[in-house]
């Protein structure tokens, strides 16, 4: 009897900390939220602002006076929207390649039964830190490579990043050694184990290191600064880059002139910042779809 | 067209006028003959050595920002050029952010490049000793003519990097110019009369203080640009002892000359009076709340200025454009800017070295260096051509409300003639600008109203103290931005500059006397 | 003669070792090829570091002169100062994030409505998108001394006014706010990922014993999540020497008041050279940050070995 009563006790403990914990975490999640949400909203409201309002009243909730003009300028011609082609077409080329490349390089790296994986680990750390240096860089892509203009220039080299690689180790390294095991029995190789086993069970793991490699193409502009002269193959951000250097002049020009830039330019900062989040925010909520609970463990199981 | 023979006219009078000068000057750079002014017979002989039947693609890269009406343009030239150098243009725009990263890997890469912008601030100096430009002189020569013509030889002259020209100067003024930018209806508000003097200026400054508390009375200069900060603005105007800096630290007057005498002086040693009045002055200024308190970290204080609530503000360059004065229109209709300088403009008032900030270079490894250089001649040949690139089509992307002026029309197209095509012959004065200040532009855009500085064509090669000057450079950044505009206490922040860079400064100076010497002595 | 032997050990290991697994190094070959041509064929570059560059003798042919390139960083007594802001600043931005980070992924996976979680996943993501340039102007409206909003704020509640961009000593806890604000939702997708994939089993065994969701946090989720923590801050860690210029030369600018605590190298280096162009010193400045971090990351990676050799990157 007594027993009975201190479980009771004990669960309606337990089921009131529970309460207090989710309201804490509501609240928490709320707040963030918000803090992330407002400035955001900030920028976009504004962004549809006339250029006056702006000046005058600085970031408002609610403007008091809209105009599309900064949109007006940026989406003028016919270039953004070939830029914004560009930068899909790179995006989903590169993303595809990069995962793949990196999936399999990283089951390498985290395979107990390959000896010099700490090697292979640290060639590929190395690379990180010591990055090749931009002289020897643009001369291998520029000169020996004769990527100059290429598409590929900006997909190829940035196919391993040895950041992501290590997380999907540090994921692999986890995966139950029964998996591959088994599999090993029925007489499978390694390769077929990786792509038939592994692969299938990494879902969320793969599905966020694609969100951060189509992150990574689609906000690079460096490797187009270097490499793409022609303007009808630039990228949406490097188009916005030179976009946004001319409106901050001033901020890079030395010497005493003063080259006025005749744009909205407030308004165009907070503009550009709404076009280039464009397409790639509605990957997210489709990368969420692979963060399901317990495939891992459904599939040991199966 | 009328126009055009007049300015020629002016022109060729103006070189005629400073060879002799220059000849009374220093008395052998006349005589010197890969003067381009002395080589006119060998051009014309040479004038068709080039075949342009066949067809070629110039690459051209410069800074900015690719407008929307380029292309036109761009199909437009090229057609009018097809019987004359037939080539076609790929225009690269590098965005102002990345320009030296571009232009160093471009140029070290070797690949194809024909035309490229650089500038002393860009790192020229340094590539121009690394080799990657081709001098220009026999180019000028032969295909030049035009360049000649339209660019006074005193530019020329003064823009040599180790005694050669690599880049063709492009500029107008022929000296640095600048002006307070002033809210003109809150002037008129106060009821003061037209600013004619700095005294009046500040007088503006603390009646905007006292009538509108929510106003910044005076936002200077902040970054990247020295020269204009609260205190050495007033060297533009009040310069007894004719204080110019050198060209050693950007804007920097640390090092800096004084009366046309040749010799380098040094504000750790010897601190001009004046210079130190105006600091002292602009301490004054943001003690008594004149000067905005967070003035250094505004991002750009021309887009603070468009807002509305700068009453005095700072400019590198005459009168109000349009853009600013539309942007500043757009917050309220009846706010208006003006700009207040206290420039003479008796000839002869001034000297000047005749250094241009930014230049257009032939790289040695182009393989189309007389098409390009042909290609910037074409430019110069006809009033029209000039117009095509800089302002684009006439009725559609601009105007020409009177003979030398223009105004655009939509943002189509952009100025930027200073990244390729700039000079004081074609050149038109913004429709924008009062009387007032078309004279001063014009003055300023004269060659012969300077007196040509005694250093004219000497450049200051800094390889052997590039570690100096790059020490310097970082030093400085800690200290001089907040003694020149007020924000500490001078004295004792002096104190800490001059201890930690003194060193270094010295033998900069030491170097530079060296190379003047040397300069001088021949 | 001894590590003449070891490498040819080495090689003839890496030998036998292939052609025990051949498939597994087969799945390597692509990347190890892109390493190649994009990082490890490129670092010849790195001895311009050493060289004064004269197009004419080209790379290899240039003038060797020893250390000069780095003379200019280590002369004065500043590269100490802006070394100390790089290690200090990222430091205390990579152990921020990573907190704020877990705690989001951790929250995030205790919220049982789908919509409601989704949404809020979607909105802590934002921040990332948002320019250097226009954060540098929020910041600015935020702290400036006269209108600023939370000058403002303060002179309500009755409080004196603080002068933001006057007060170095306030910027390393500002700059760390608004990296977190930038990077904490970026950084909790790896985390929420690596805990979505952990074993239901664990939970449920839990619940039947009566733990609560608390206890369920502290004892299941976080442990289960130190691997990939370990992973992610040893990454962090060799970058740890290189600042975040778009970040610090957007919001600081060229502002000297702020510079004794949020001077990077990057920064600094940038200062130095801009009107110079040279790129022998700047590569000798990214060569320094590498060897540094190269070191630093040395010692780390073999503590972390030390105590569970597991969790080592290599």
């Amino acid at each position: 009897m007594s027993n009975l009563a201190l479980n009771q006790r004990t669960k309606i403990r337990a089921s009131s900390s529970d309460t207090i914990l989710k309201a804490f975490i509501y609240i928490s999640i709320v707040i963030v939220a918000l803090l992330c949400f407002i400035p955001f909203w900030i920028v976009f409201i504004n962004s549809f602002a006339s250029e006056g309002a702006i000046m005058q009243d600085g970031f408002t909730l609610i403007p008091s006076e809209f105009s599309i003009d900064a949109y007006k300028f940026i989406l003028r011609g016919a270039q953004v929207w070939r830029s914004y082609g560009i930068t899909i077409f790179v995006t989903v080329v590169g993303t595809a390649l990069a995962v793949m490349v990196s999936t399999m390089l990283a089951y390498l790296i985290a395979s107990p039964k390959v000896k010099y994986r700490n090697v292979i680990g640290f060639m590929t750390y190395f690379t990180m830190i010591f990055g090749s240096g931009l002289v020897g860089f643009y001369i291998m892509i520029a000169s020996w490579l004769n990527l100059k203009d290429n598409i590929l220039a900006m997909i190829l080299p940035y196919v391993v990043n040895p950041f992501y690689v290590f997380i999907l180790v540090s994921f692999f390294r986890d995966l139950p050694q029964e998996l591959s095991e088994s599999a090993m029995i029925d007489g499978a190789n390694d390769m077929i184990t990786f792509f038939k086993i592994a692969l299938p069970v990494s879902k969320p793991v793969i599905a966020t290191v694609s969100l951060f490699y189509a992150l990574v193409y689609w906000n690079d502009w460096w490797l187009a600064l270097l490499f793409i002269d022609d303007y009808q193959k630039q990228p949406l951000q490097m188009m916005i880059r030179k976009l946004m250097a001319n409106v901050n002049m001033a901020q890079y020009v030395g010497g005493t002139t003063n080259y006025g830039a005749v744009i909205p330019t407030m308004g165009i900062q907070l503009a550009i910042v709404c076009i280039t989040i464009g397409p790639i925010i509605l990957l997210y909520p489709f990368v969420q779809k692979y963060f399901v609970k317990g495939i891992m463990i459904g599939s040991v199981k199966g | 067209m009328k126009k055009l023979i007049k300015k020629l006219m002016a022109a060729a009078m103006v070189t005629v006028i400073s060879t002799s000068m220059l000849a009374g000057c220093s008395g052998k750079k006349a005589e010197d003959a890969s003067t381009p002014a002395k080589t006119e017979e060998v051009t014309k002989a040479a004038e068709n050595s080039v075949d342009i039947s066949k067809e070629e693609t110039l690459k051209i890269f410069i800074p900015g920002d690719r407008p929307a009406a380029f292309d036109k343009v761009i199909a437009e030239a090229e057609a009018r050029m097809k019987d004359t150098v037939n080539v076609k243009l790929d225009v690269v725009f590098v965005p102002w952010s990345d320009l030296q990263t571009k232009v160093t890997q471009t140029l070290n890469s070797g690949e194809k490049c024909d035309i490229i912008f650089d500038a002393p601030w860009n790192g020229m100096n340094t590539n121009v000793s690394t080799g990657y430009y081709e001098p220009m002189e026999d180019l000028l020569a032969k295909y030049g003519q035009n360049i000649l013509k339209t660019t006074p030889n005193e530019m020329f002259e003064a823009n040599k990097f180790a005694g050669k020209i690599y880049g063709i100067p492009l500029g107008v003024l022929q000296k640095p110019a600048g002006a307070y930018l002033v809210r003109k209806d809150i002037r008129e508000a106060l009821g003061l009369p037209e600013i004619k003097s700095y005294q009046e200026l500040e007088k503006m400054m603390y009646a905007v203080k006292e009538k509108y508390p929510d106003m910044i009375p005076f936002l200077p200069q902040n970054t990247a640009g020295n020269d204009r900060s609260a205190a050495m603005m007033r060297l533009y105007f009040e310069n007894p002892n004719q204080i110019e800096r050198t060209e050693a630290f950007g804007t920097s007057h640390v090092l800096y000359f004084k009366n046309n005498d040749g010799k380098v002086y040094n504000l750790f040693e010897e601190m001009d009076s004046d210079i130190w009045s105006y600091i002292e002055n602009a301490r004054k200024l943001y003690n008594d709340g004149i000067i905005y308190r967070d003035m250094l970290a505004v991002a750009d204080i021309a887009t603070e200025a468009k807002k509305g609530n700068v009453a005095i503000s700072v400019k590198g360059d005459i009168g109000v454009d349009a853009a600013t004065q539309t942007a500043l229109k757009s917050v309220n209709p009846n706010y208006e800017f003006e700009t207040v300088d206290f420039y003479s403009t008796n000839p002869g008032a001034y000297t000047s070295d005749f250094k241009q900030w930014n230049f257009v270079c032939i790289p040695k490894v182009s393989k189309n260096k007389e098409r390009a250089m042909m290609f910037l001649d074409w430019v110069r040949t006809d009033q029209a051509n000039y117009d095509l690139l800089a302002y684009g089509f006439k009725g559609e992307t601009f105007n020409t409300p009177d003979e030398d002026s223009y105004s655009f029309i939509g943002t189509d197209y952009t100025w930027f003639p200073y990244a390729w095509i700039w000079n004081p012959t074609q050149d038109r004065v913004s429709s924008d600008l009062n009387e007032k200040d078309k004279a001063t532009y014009q003055y300023f855009s004269d060659a012969s109203n300077f007196i040509p500085s005694k250093l004219l064509g000497f450049t200051f090669n800094a390889e052997k103290v590039t570690n100096e000057i790059a020490q310097f450079n970082s030093i400085e950044a800690k200290y001089y931005p907040l003694i020149i505009n007020g924000v500490t206490d001078p004295q004792q922040e002096w104190d800490k500059f001059k201890a930690e860079a003194s060193d270094v400064v010295k033998t900069i100076q030491t170097e530079y006397q060296a190379q003047i010497d040397t300069f001088l002595a021949q | 003669m001894v590590n003449f032997r070891g490498i040819i050990g080495f090689f003839s290991g890496i030998k036998v070792d292939i052609k025990k697994n051949p498939y597994l190094y087969a799945l390597g070959i692509p990347g190890f090829l892109f390493f190649a041509f994009f990082s490890y064929l490129p670092m010849f570059g790195h001895v311009l570091a050493f060289k004064k560059y004269r197009v004419s003798d080209g790379i290899w042919g240039s003038e060797w002169v020893g250390l000069d390139n780095f003379k200019f960083f280590f002369s004065g007594h500043d590269w100490i100062n802006v070394t100390r802001n790089t290690l200090l600043l990222n430091t205390l931005f990579l152990f921020m994030t990573t907190v704020i980070a877990i705690a989001i992924a951790v929250f995030l996976n205790e919220i049982r409505s789908e919509v409601f979680k989704k949404l809020a996943q979607s909105v802590i993501f934002l921040p990332y998108f948002i320019s250097w340039m226009v954060i540098s102007l929020m910041v600015f409206a935020l702290l400036n001394f006269d209108a600023g909003i939370i000058n403002r704020t303060l002179v309500s509640l009755g409080m004196d006014k603080v002068e933001w961009y006057q007060d170095a000593s306030k910027w390393p806890a500002i700059m760390s706010i608004v990296y977190v604000w930038k990077f904490a939702g970026y950084n909790s997708i790896i985390y929420l990922a690596a805990i979505t994939g952990m074993p239901q089993e664990v939970y449920e065994s839990a619940k039947v014993d009566g733990a609560t969701r608390f206890q369920m946090i502290i004892r299941i989720t976080l442990p289960m999540l130190a691997p990939t923590v370990i992973t992610l801050v040893l990454l962090g860690i060799g970058r740890i020497f290189f600042g975040d210029f778009g970040m610090f030369y957007g919001i600081i600018g060229d502002n000297p008041a702020l510079y004794s605590t949020t001077d990077v190298i990057d920064t600094f280096a940038y200062r130095s050279l801009r009107q110079l162009g040279n790129f022998s010193m700047s590569s000798a400045i990214v060569l320094y940050q590498s060897m540094m971090g190269l070191v630093t990351i040395g010692l780390f990676n073999f503590i972390v070995k030390k105590i569970n050799k597991d969790y080592s990157l290599f």
